[in-house]
């Protein structure tokens, strides 16, 4: 008898409906200067990572927007590994109330549908509570082996914060791959 | 009293029945082993739970810490080792790390060791920790992001230190006290410890891979031959340390060479069969960022050779998989979305039974 073949999305779909993650990305809603710092500590503690091209913007840029944010099929989400905290009371780039933002993070690159741009997405992750258990996404565009922190989305990120208890993934917006 | 006297009553009326039954005393079990084909079977709620792939019985669970990556099972001392993390209050309050040892007869903690709170947790990496080849050291490895590793002594309970891998991770463990690491410049570390576990030297071997073409998975065997280590895209690398501390590289084959087309994937996705010296991995068909997808076949690789011998079509896809390391072997595999494991002949090519109602989203599993 011919076997089903599962396809990619039914392996993502049967994810998101049944596993769990204990631990993953840390998040911090910081402004982008904060987290700029921050990735530039990070930078400096591997002594590993390519330089980023992030673009700056002299004001304040609109970053034009398509799709479900509580949809693991969201653009940003292209190399998210974890609950989504919009589905968690939160949002894409914001913790749910009392969660706690990590100070360091890992950095993707995901292409946005509307302008055809290329987006550095930051997948904080909120900490401190027990797994939201909602949503569970995990896509894998341009991630790297755990030796290789800055690119990986394996990692649990909740760390430097006061727990290291992981709740949900966000996908920030902090500027524009101009590779 | 009128109510006294109807329980005397009643006591003396059931005593009869009583008489008739033999009375059982509660006791509590000993672990005695789970048969030839004894598994242990990690997965996300902390729990490893051990199982007899002949009958599917249960035969108990070892009850673990949060962020518990992979037990490291050791035969010698007839203990589980593995790396932990409490939280005071749950979810909040005061960090612990230890490295607790978990005692074969009753699967219970036995000795406990502390370790720098930053033990790595996330996605679950069997090679986070490892023992060294004389048993003595239980390494772990750290990721803050910064990267090192903690070494516990193993026979005096002790934390010996830490160790800074700068830019390097992972623990595989050669020789009697020495590990290789990944490193992300695309080379491999090797560090060689002394007696008392502190670091005695570190040698790096030449660049071999290119991490944003094609990088190394962090999943590996160990082979009598050294570590076989496999890339996003499916080329085969063993890797070995010499006595006088030097890393030799040779490549091996791609996985692929036959069918194109196709590549590894999962959270473990290779085994090593010892006795036949060949090679099980999870294949599925894909490109590129797939190397997290599960496999729909296991091919079967014979590493003297280098030649694929067998395609086993899944009839469920498989995150995971190990091999029996008897002369007619079972192929375990798992879903980390599906509480099933199933067992198949290797030589019969076939399935040959299931065990339902595992943990939820299991993720290793091991031969005991």
């Amino acid at each position: 008898m011919p076997m089903k073949k599962p396809s990619r999305n039914d392996f993502m779909s049967r994810i998101d409906q049944r596993v769990g993650k204990s631990t993953r990305h840390s998040a911090r809603q910081m402004s982008r200067r904060s987290m700029l710092t921050r990735l530039g500590q990070l930078l400096v503690g591997t002594a590993l990572v390519p330089v980023l091209p992030v673009a700056r913007a002299s004001g304040p840029v609109r970053v034009p927007e398509i799709g479900d944010p509580q949809s693991c099929d969201y653009w940003r989400y292209c190399a998210i590994d974890g609950y989504l905290c919009s589905c968690c009371g939160g949002s894409s780039s914001s913790c749910p109330p009392g969660a706690e933002p990590s100070p360091v993070t890992w950095v993707g690159t995901c292409e946005n549908p509307v302008d055809g741009k290329r987006y550095i997405i930051s997948y904080n992750d909120c900490c401190g509570k027990a797994e939201c258990g909602k949503c569970f996404c995990n896509r894998n565009e341009g991630d790297r082996p755990v030796y290789y922190p800055p690119k990986s989305n394996d990692i649990n990120w909740c760390v430097g914060t006061k727990s290291n208890a992981y709740h949900c993934s966000t996908a920030v917006v902090v500027g524009l791959d101009e590779d | 009293m009128p109510f006294r006297l109807f329980l005397f009553c009643l006591l003396f009326v059931m005593h009869p029945l009583r008489a008739d039954i033999t009375t059982e005393t509660l006791k509590v079990e000993e672990f005695n082993g789970a048969g030839p084909h004894g598994i242990l079977v990690m997965n996300f709620e902390n729990k490893a739970e051990i199982y007899d792939a002949d009958t599917g019985a249960l035969h108990g669970q070892i009850s673990l810490g949060y962020g518990a990556n992979y037990v490291e099972i050791d035969r010698h001392n007839k203990q589980f080792h593995v790396a932990e993390t409490y939280l005071s209050r749950h979810t909040r309050g005061e960090r612990t790390d230890v490295v607790s040892s978990y005692s074969f007869r009753n699967l219970s903690s036995e000795q406990e060791v502390m370790i720098p709170a930053k033990h790595s947790s996330g996605s679950p990496i069997r090679s986070y920790s490892g023992i060294s080849g004389d048993g003595r050291f239980m390494l772990v490895n750290n990721i803050t992001p910064a990267m090192s590793v903690s070494v516990v002594d193993l026979k005096r309970a002790a934390f010996i230190g830490e160790i800074a891998t700068a830019g390097c991770g992972l623990v595989y463990p050669v020789g009697k006290r020495d590990f290789l690491q990944l490193c992300g410049d695309g080379r491999m570390q090797l560090i060689s410890l002394d007696k008392t576990g502190k670091e005695a030297s570190r040698t790096h071997s030449e660049k071999f891979f290119e991490m944003e073409q094609d990088p190394v998975m962090e999943k590996a065997v160990k082979t009598d031959a050294g570590w076989i280590f496999m890339t996003f895209k499916g080329q085969l690398f063993l890797v070995s340390a010499s006595r006088d501390a030097q890393i030799a590289i040779k490549p091996l084959f791609t996985l692929d060479a036959e069918m194109a087309g196709w590549r590894p994937g999962g959270l473990q996705p290779i085994a090593y069969h010892q006795p036949s010296h060949s090679l099980l991995v999870l294949m599925h068909e894909g490109g590129d960022d797939t190397h997290k997808d599960p496999g729909t076949e296991v091919w079967l690789f014979d590493l003297t050779s280098q030649r694929l011998l067998h395609r086993q079509k899944l009839e469920q896809i498989a995150s995971a998989i190990e091999v029996s390391q008897d002369e007619n072997p079972l192929i375990y595999t798992l879903f980390i979305g599906s509480e099933t494991l199933d067992i198949y002949d290797l030589r019969k090519g076939r399935k040959i039974r299931s065990i339902e109602g595992l943990a939820s989203a299991p993720t290793f599993v091991m031969n005991l």
